[in-house]
């Protein structure tokens, strides 16, 4: 690396970015020792932030985790590409924070607060109670966010690298170490202020560069005259090529909102919130900022094809960000899609690491570990999957780009109809739940691979309905789950015995 | 409300027919979002002849009045639910 080819006033407001991530880190890691020694939970504290977090954090970290490097560089690229008809199907991403909040998030928090689970995978554990379900759903959780992961370190390492000279080897050593040391010395806690932070660095980005680059660009009336004269098809339906008829925009809008209904890690965030208020407060806060995001977003990426064309998509962002601001402030600014990436694999990494610790180690592997025991394996796992991620990233296998690209459908065939019956269906079993799970995955894995979205509806639309069918059908052929279990997810107050008996299962050692 | 299910009996929580209820309540806010604003790009962005075309404030119909107008609505229409939606005791 020669230092006369780095752009430095990219570089310096971008490690110095990375550095005030990190001390938000640490101050995050004084609260929880804090609260550790004040005699609270470790696993509490380290899983879900002591179950303590307010509206505005709420919301940031909702918004930041679901906004990943996709909606700062790859759709605004898409756009890029196809031009405004890409703005049809992404808009529905301003819907998320309502459906997710209000339809997940309340009932999410209610269940957290009643039974005590700390992670995803324990509220299904204590819903379904049956290891093959548990291991299915940590192993879908491993394998689709352990390649995201990868292929976001990846994306975010090449563009620091074409923008700013930074050798991709070192931007990835860069991003992983922050995202890893993040999570490992502070948790949950870190996790979500580091994410605030991020939000807040994102929507500044947007706030600025999108106007600016407008003036750029004439304003709208010459970015749409030169789109015209791109072709007409770059602003009107149904596109270039016809990509976006009708049903692809439907099917994008429901692949989105369930996406942030079917997201683990995004589902984790509720079991923290304070209380209800909350969490009514953060819908406010998240729908206002998703408004922001995504309504000019994408039009911005259209819109960087009439200025700068023939640039590689993902590269037409970071231009229009050098192109439209001074350096040193287009390094402040071009921090924000890098922050999306880091809040969003923070909290995947997160989320993989408690269900390996929570759900399987101290599950069903050593349910009577001490805490000093469960502290030490959850500072260890979350460093090895880091690391492990990390090194994946230097030289991304190819099996990674298949796994990213059956994300989106894998994850809503696999997760969807599992949380909306925890959540809402007292009916639901335990093999429906099963099936539900691995039907579901497998049903799209095979019509995707084999009849790719059959009469047009996208592959993983079919893979829900798959997975929806076979948990209605098995569970009303098998039988229901125990009363008691029943009552403490959707009954009035329990019987003593009957609350003990779910708690109990969580088996949380006293002190722990 | 009682909830029978193959003989086991569960009387539902106030808090969960609450949740329930708000829930479809947001479900049918997504549905109605979902169907004004595809109509509204089908309606005015799809398969425009020139005379069809226009461009208020340099943008094109479709996207002032099909997206940017009902995103606002929407999100207004959105917070004022949310400031509805009743509160839970946990303690």
């Amino acid at each position: 690396m020669n230092a006369s080819s780095l752009q430095w006033d990219l570089v310096l407001p971008f490690l110095g970015y990375l550095l005030l991530t990190v001390a938000v880190a640490v101050f995050a890691r004084r609260a929880m020792t804090a609260s550790v020694a004040s005699g609270k939970s470790f696993m509490s504290e380290y899983f879900v932030g002591g179950r303590n977090m307010g509206a505005f954090v709420l919301a940031f970290t909702f918004v930041a985790t679901f906004a990943s490097a996709g909606t700062f560089i790859g759709y605004p690229g898409l756009a890029y590409r196809n031009g405004m008809t890409v703005i049809m199907t992404g808009i529905s991403q301003i819907t998320i924070a309502y459906v997710a909040f209000a339809i997940v998030g309340k009932r999410m928090c209610i269940i957290g607060h009643r039974t005590g689970a700390l992670t995803f995978t324990e509220v299904m554990r204590l819903r379904f109670d049956h290891p093959l379900l548990v291991i299915g759903i940590t192993a879908a959780i491993i394998l689709f966010f352990g390649a995201f992961m990868v292929a976001q370190f990846s994306g975010a390492a090449r563009i620091l690298q074409s923008v700013s000279g930074v050798p991709y080897h070192l931007g990835v050593l860069l991003f992983g170490g922050a995202v890893a040391l993040t999570v490992v010395i502070g948790g949950f806690r870190a996790v979500t202020w580091t994410d605030t932070l991020q939000g807040i660095v994102m929507l500044i980005g947007i706030l600025i560069v999108v106007p600016a680059f407008f003036v750029l660009a004439g304003g709208p009336d010459s970015v749409t005259s030169a789109l015209m004269a791109i072709s007409p098809q770059r602003v009107f339906g149904p596109g270039p090529d016809e990509w976006a008829t009708p049903v692809v925009l439907l099917s994008f809008w429901i692949l989105w909102v369930l996406m942030a209904v079917g997201n683990p890690s995004l589902a984790m965030r509720f079991l923290a919130a304070r209380d209800t208020r909350t969490v009514h407060r953060a819908l406010i806060i998240a729908a206002i900022v998703g408004t922001i995001f995504y309504v000019p977003m994408f039009y911005f990426g259209a819109s960087i094809a009439t200025v700068f064309p023939g640039l590689p998509p993902d590269v037409a962002v970071p231009r229009a960000y050098l192109a439209s601001l001074p350096g040193w402030l287009a390094g402040i600014c071009l921090a924000a899609p890098f922050a999306a990436v880091m809040s969003t694999v923070d909290s995947l990494l997160l989320t993989s690491t408690s269900a390996l610790v929570r759900d399987i180690y101290q599950a069903y592997i050593n349910p009577k570990a001490d805490p000093r025991h469960l502290s030490l394996w959850s500072y260890i796992l979350s460093a090895v999957i880091g690391v492990a991620v990390l090194v994946l990233a230097l030289t991304p296998p190819a099996l990674i780009a298949t796994v990213v690209i059956y994300f989106a459908g894998g994850v809503s065939s696999a997760f969807v109809v599992l949380i909306l019956a925890v959540l809402f269906w007292p009916r639901a079993t335990k093999w429906g739940a099963i099936a539900s799970v691995y039907g579901g995955l497998a049903g799209f894995l095979i019509i995707d691979i084999y009849f790719k979205n059959p009469f047009g509806v996208m592959s993983y639309l079919w893979g829900l309905a798959v997975s929806a069918v076979l948990m209605w059908g098995v569970s009303l052929l098998t039988p229901a789950s125990p009363p008691e279990v029943l009552r403490a997810f959707y009954g009035r107050t329990a019987p003593e015995g009957a609350r003990t008996a779910v708690q109990d299962a969580v088996a949380e050692p006293a002190a722990g | 409300m009682p909830s029978i299910e193959h003989g086991q009996e569960i009387v539902e929580s106030d808090d969960f027919q609450l949740c329930k209820a708000e829930a479809r309540r947001f479900a049918w806010l997504w549905v109605i979002q979902t169907a004004v604003m595809i109509g509204l790009f089908v309606l005015l962005g799809y398969y425009r002849s020139d005379d069809q075309l226009g461009f208020p404030l340099g943008m094109p119909t479709w996207y002032l009045f099909g997206c940017v107008l009902p995103a606002l609505v929407f999100l207004v229409a959105s917070i004022a639910m949310a400031l509805r939606m009743k509160e839970v005791d946990l303690s």
